[in-house]
């Protein structure tokens, strides 16, 4: 058991939360209607394209790849809750650590995204050639600019914590971060799912 | 120790307790790190054999949805936190299942 030594000044609320942090559940919750929709999409036109390639006709998914870039993400989740954990106990060297590796996880995330979808285009798998290409990069295509932001807000954090702007007191930022990036590793977690593996 | 004081509220059992904050450490968050990615590692292997479709969904479903409770709940501390957070998400998440149930509905009416 583990009991977050964190003095935290925390304002008056009907609720009993801050309300940054339940601004940021809301926000996630509008984002899973916005990602909600884009694989819905997505299915929703599987199957339809006109022009070849797309998946069964001239062209299938990298799925060892794709599983070693979703462990990546998935890694960069255990890194970001052990930076939370690592402020919360007042130990910044950890936490700047922590920090820096959930970055270069992300970072190397969207290397392998953009190396993926430059190997599609090479494949003939464009924005506009088909349904397939246009519902299958409008949403990893916004998957990967959440992961971008996510890695920005992330070198944030890293750059006020050098700065010393971070202190321990301070740890509902470094809260709010990782709340988002989980998300978006929850959000790859479905799509890796729906439209790498299952085949309908 | 975080105790967030709370005034007035018609939501007495949505209201997270003022209670010390049982967080996993970070031994616990390696062994969820490592069974998440036993999960993803068993979801590459059911993809490969040829199975019947149906089962196969069900699998890669039931997969999907364990990993994303297990980060929801232990990563994104929503086990730990009170329940109001957690109807905020679900309520998301239900609007999103509204919109899938949707695209299902209309592929099946196209076909």
């Amino acid at each position: 058991m583990n009991e977050a030594a964190v003095a935290t000044h925390v304002e008056q609320t009907a609720t009993g939360y801050d309300s940054r942090k339940l601004f940021m559940w809301i926000f996630l919750a509008s984002e899973c209607m916005f990602f909600g929709s884009l694989i819905a999409t997505y299915l929703l036109y599987r199957g339809r394209s006109l022009d070849p390639p797309y998946p069964g006709n001239g062209f299938s998914y990298n799925i060892p790849y794709t599983s070693v870039s979703s462990f990546v993400l998935l890694m960069s989740s255990l890194t970001m809750v052990l930076a939370l954990s690592a402020i919360q106990r007042g130990d910044h060297r950890a936490l700047r650590v922590w920090l820096l590796a959930t970055a270069f996880l992300g970072c190397t995330f969207i290397g392998g995204q953009a190396f993926e979808f430059t190997d599609f285009v090479s494949k003939g798998v464009t924005l506009k050639q088909n349904l397939f290409g246009t519902t299958f990069f409008v949403l990893t295509g916004f998957h990967g600019a959440h992961v971008t932001v996510g890695v920005l807000m992330l070198l944030s954090l890293f750059a006020l914590s050098m700065r010393g702007k971070l202190p321990q007191s301070s740890s509902l930022n470094v809260e709010l971060v990782g709340l988002y990036w989980h998300f978006v590793d929850v959000v790859w977690i479905v799509i890796f799912t729906l439209i790498y593996l299952v085949k309908l | 120790m975080e105790h967030p004081v709370v005034t007035q509220t018609r939501f007495p059992r949505l209201v997270r307790r003022v209670e010390p904050h049982h967080a996993p450490g970070q031994l616990e968050y390696v062994r969820i790190a490592v069974i998440l990615a036993v999960l993803t590692a068993l979801e590459v292997i059911v993809y490969y054999p040829g199975w019947p479709k149906v089962p196969k969904l069900v699998l890669f479903v039931a997969l999907a949805a364990t990993k994303f409770a297990i980060v929801a709940a232990f990563f994104m501390h929503l086990k730990f936190d009170g329940k109001l957070l957690a109807i905020v998400f679900s309520t998301g998440l239900a609007l999103a299942g509204v919109a899938f149930m949707v695209a299902i509905v209309t592929i099946h009416a196209m076909n």
